[in-house]
């Protein structure tokens, strides 16, 4: 009962901010007269929303395909190749630095060189999105496998267990608080990483993802369905975000204190 | 009717590179299925020589190895010595029984069995209706306790003690100290004591090393029955009082 | 403290020969936002700025340029920027939706855009590029996909987004992409690929390359508004009598297109900025072309309406004989 009560507070909390937002931006724009290729109204956009129901929703399960595939990806390649580049010193002197100059490279330079090499379509939005995505995963994996207690690694060094084992045992479950929190970053990047993968790769047939949508009504001047599609791809965002979140918190609310302070 | 192995240790040293000399030229015996404690001040070296015994540390010279009963010079496998740390170093994200489980799991010892061996030691340990709890729902005390059960759990013929209660207050110490005899003397392991508490020193062992300044400064047999010392009784205190004057005079030569 | 002396002193030279100019106004700064990099499209605005044509009318012109995502039509409606350089259909649509936008000077007279496809692909006509299974690229959101779809139903075409780079193009012989007649074509043929151009302009015929302002500030300055647009159609007249003397200039503002490739771009562009009435109506539009560009987008329901044609641009005024 209490639980349900605390759990109905942290929903209410920011939704009745969200709210007030949206009725301070209505009136705002109402009371200040301003024109709507500029600021439409959140009604207008509501509108422009549902009578572009079907468009928007094919939109928002593409680009939704392409980042958790692209997240899934990133989170793959993250979590195994921090694992080995932590394990090999030779790799972590070599390879972290690259991966972080990596890092830096900015997706909208790198989006049409991916297309030249996969093509049109889903895999290049994937692609990009992973690319954004894996870095933070990587990075946390790696300080994270490095962080492990030496005290929990002279146990399993006594035990005589080997390092597959160790890393399965000991190395994971202890680096997955900072890999839950590489992950949630990962989330919100995948979904701008699938975004601008879109931009450059591609709308074959009805089925426009989201970061189409959005060039087109941009080209076609009609701002009020740009704020629709860039909600709903915050709303993507925010949905992967609350899934990773949510696992995290299972896997950890029994033994760490970042999960134990939530349900208070 | 003792199978465990005699420890010996012979003139070890240990130099780290940084010039500073933990041991100097060491040598002990711990007989089989003995306790001796290593009493002294921090930083006399008894931690770096329960590594080195360990394997988690290297000597620069000498040794310290375990004999079998017929003499021979034998190599402990996995569980056959197991040291219990000062900090409990529990895995936080299993449960009490799942930890103390941890050594036979990774010994390869199947599911149904480990359970019931860790349950033993846990019963063992007193720490019955605890199985389930996770470390950071355990007290202080109850958490060495699950440390020491999965140190014994894979029943070791060699047991090292890194001041196991160096954590906990004193009473708790007192109660651990019970625990840590009872199950010491049920295993039948020769254990080696690392402490700074001469009371539990003397409560424990037959023999007392004191070190100091990474040497052995005295070697003191207790004069006192196992299996009933009596903390308040005058012999023990009479104990006490040598090892405590001995201390102060490895103290005083310290100062010098 | 030496660069401050440096500059005083170039001021001071400069305040010297304005003083030798003949009853010189004082200059108004004035921006002009392009949709694009600098290149020969805009060949009359930089001659103009180069010949002090925008001086001399008292307008201290400031170009800034553009790319594809620059949302140019926007700015200028918003009273951002006084001038930007937008498409036809970027008028008419962005007026429908409540952007006080004018047009007044129309570069191209006629539609200089179509598809870019390699010499040897065996489609030769609109119609059968797209009722063919070709990959196309194309910006999201350009009208004239509507009216393709509407009048060669069927088709098999990918769409897939600009990239505003040859790269895709070079690398696959059934690509297809957008073009404007004065930059893919003229990259490909200085890099020695054939290639053909299939030109909109039978379909799709909008003025393009088009200066636009903003309903406000025509109101408040029409006399700015006027002077820069004679400014302008005297700086196309002399560009495209010698696009070569003016070309470098505009060279040097764009790496990304070589000296050479500039003037074949002005030779090829010529017949599509001179209206049939000749030089000196360059620049100006007609009421019927706004409205047949006006039928066609609300035929495909990119708009709903157009509101008043006549306010959606100035008719150009005529050059001084």
């Amino acid at each position: 009962m209490k639980g349900t009560l605390a759990a109905m507070r942290t929903i209410t909390a920011p939704l009745v901010a969200v709210v007030l937002l949206l009725g301070c931006w209505q009136v705002a724009v109402m009371v200040a007269d301003i024109s709507p290729f500029l600021l439409p109204r959140p009604t207008v956009i509501a509108h422009s929303m549902w009578s572009n129901r079907e468009v928007l929703f094919d939109a928002t399960l593409s680009t939704a395909t392409a980042a958790l595939a692209g997240f899934a990806l990133a989170a793959l390649v993250g979590i195994i190749g921090g694992s080995v580049i932590a394990a090999v010193p030779v790799l972590r002197r070599s390879l972290y630095p690259l991966a972080t100059i990596l890092q830096m490279v900015p997706l909208v330079a790198v989006a049409p060189l991916l297309v030249i090499w996969l093509g049109f379509g889903l895999p290049t939005a994937i692609a990009a999105s992973a690319v954004v995505a894996v870095f933070p995963v990587l990075a946390s994996t790696i300080d994270g496998l490095r962080s492990v207690d030496p005290g929990l690694r002279e146990v399993f060094l006594l035990a005589e267990a080997p390092p597959w084992t160790r890393w399965r045992k000991l190395d994971l479950p202890a680096s997955i608080p900072a890999i839950v929190t590489g992950l949630r970053i990962a989330a919100g990047l995948a979904v701008i990483g699938a975004i601008v993968g879109e931009f450059v790769s591609g709308y074959g047939g009805s089925r426009a993802p989201l970061g189409i949508v959005v060039m087109t009504a941009m080209r076609e001047a009609r701002t009020e369905l740009v704020f629709g599609a860039v909600a709903l791809c915050a709303v993507v965002g925010f949905v992967l975000f609350g899934v990773v979140s949510t696992l995290g918190w299972l896997l950890l609310r029994r033994w760490h204190s970042s999960a134990q302070h939530e349900l208070e | 009717m003792n199978s465990a192995p005699e420890v010996v240790c012979e003139a070890l040293s240990r130099r780290f590179p940084n010039g500073v000399c933990a041991l100097d030229k060491i040598s002990f015996r711990v007989p089989s299925g003995g306790l001796t404690a290593i009493i002294g001040p921090s930083g006399c070296g008894k931690t770096t020589l329960l590594r080195i015994a360990a394997r988690l540390d290297q000597s620069t010279e000498g040794q310290i190895r375990c004999v079998s009963r017929d003499g021979t010079p034998m190599l402990p496998r996995a569980g056959q010595l197991a040291v219990c740390f000062q900090e409990a170093r529990l895995l936080p994200w299993r449960t009490a029984l799942e930890n103390v489980a941890l050594p036979l799991e990774l010994a390869g010892v199947d599911r149904a069995e480990r359970r019931m061996r860790a349950n033993r030691v846990i019963h063992a340990a007193g720490l019955d209706g605890a199985q389930q709890r996770m470390p950071a729902q355990l007290s202080g005390g109850m958490r060495m306790r699950v440390a020491l059960a999965r140190a014994l759990v894979t029943q070791p013929s060699v047991l090292l003690l890194d001041e196991p209660c160096s954590s906990v207050d004193e009473f708790t110490r007192m109660q651990l100290d019970e625990e840590i005899r009872r199950l010491w003397q049920a295993s039948g392991a020769t254990t080696i004591l690392v402490t700074h508490s001469v009371s539990e020193a003397v409560f424990l062992a037959d023999t007392i090393i004191v070190m100091e300044h990474g040497r052995v400064h005295a070697t003191h047999t207790v004069e006192l029955p196992q299996g009933g010392r009596d903390r308040t009784s005058l012999a023990f205190s009479q104990e006490v009082e040598f090892i405590m004057r001995t201390l102060a005079c490895a103290a005083g030569v310290a100062r010098r | 403290m030496k660069s401050l002396l440096i500059t005083s002193l170039i001021l001071a030279a400069g305040a010297l020969v304005s003083c030798d100019a003949p009853k010189q106004p004082q200059s108004v700064p004035i921006q002009v936002q392009l949709n694009w990099v600098p290149e020969p499209e805009f060949g009359g605005i930089y001659a103009a700025l180069q010949e002090g044509l925008y001086a001399q009318a008292g307008l201290a012109v400031e170009v800034i340029k553009g790319g594809g995502q620059v949302p140019c039509a926007q700015l200028v409606a918003s009273g951002q920027v006084p001038f930007a350089v937008v498409s036809g259909e970027e008028v008419l649509t962005l007026r429908a939706r409540g952007g006080p936008i004018v047009a007044v000077f129309a570069t191209f007279q006629k539609n200089p855009t179509g598809f870019l496809l390699h010499a040897e692909n065996p489609i030769n006509s609109l119609e059968a590029l797209w009722r063919s299974d070709s990959t196309i690229g194309i910006d999201p959101g350009l009208p004239f996909v509507k009216m393709l779809n509407e009048r060669y139903p069927g088709g098999a075409v990918k769409l897939v987004p600009y990239s505003g780079a040859l790269a895709t193009f070079l690398a696959s012989p059934n690509y297809a992409q957008q073009c404007f007649i004065t930059s893919e074509p003229v990259e490909c043929q200085l890099r020695g690929i054939q290639s053909k151009v299939l030109s909109l302009a039978d379909v799709f015929n909008p003025y393009a390359a088009v200066v636009a302002t903003n309903e406000t500030f025509l109101k408040e300055h029409p006399d700015r508004v006027d002077a820069f647009v004679r400014a302008t159609a005297e700086g196309w007249r002399r560009y495209l009598d010698a696009p070569e003397r003016y070309n470098p200039a505009i060279a040097a503002l764009n790496p990304s297109m070589t000296l050479e490739a500039m003037n074949i771009a002005a030779r090829l562009e010529r017949p599509f900025i001179v209206p049939e009435q000749g030089e000196r109506a360059i620049g100006t539009m007609s009421a019927a072309r706004w409205q047949s560009l006006c039928e066609q987008l609300t035929a495909t329901k990119v708009i709903e309406s157009c509101g008043s044609i006549d306010a959606a641009f100035v008719a150009a005024p005529p050059a001084v004989p």
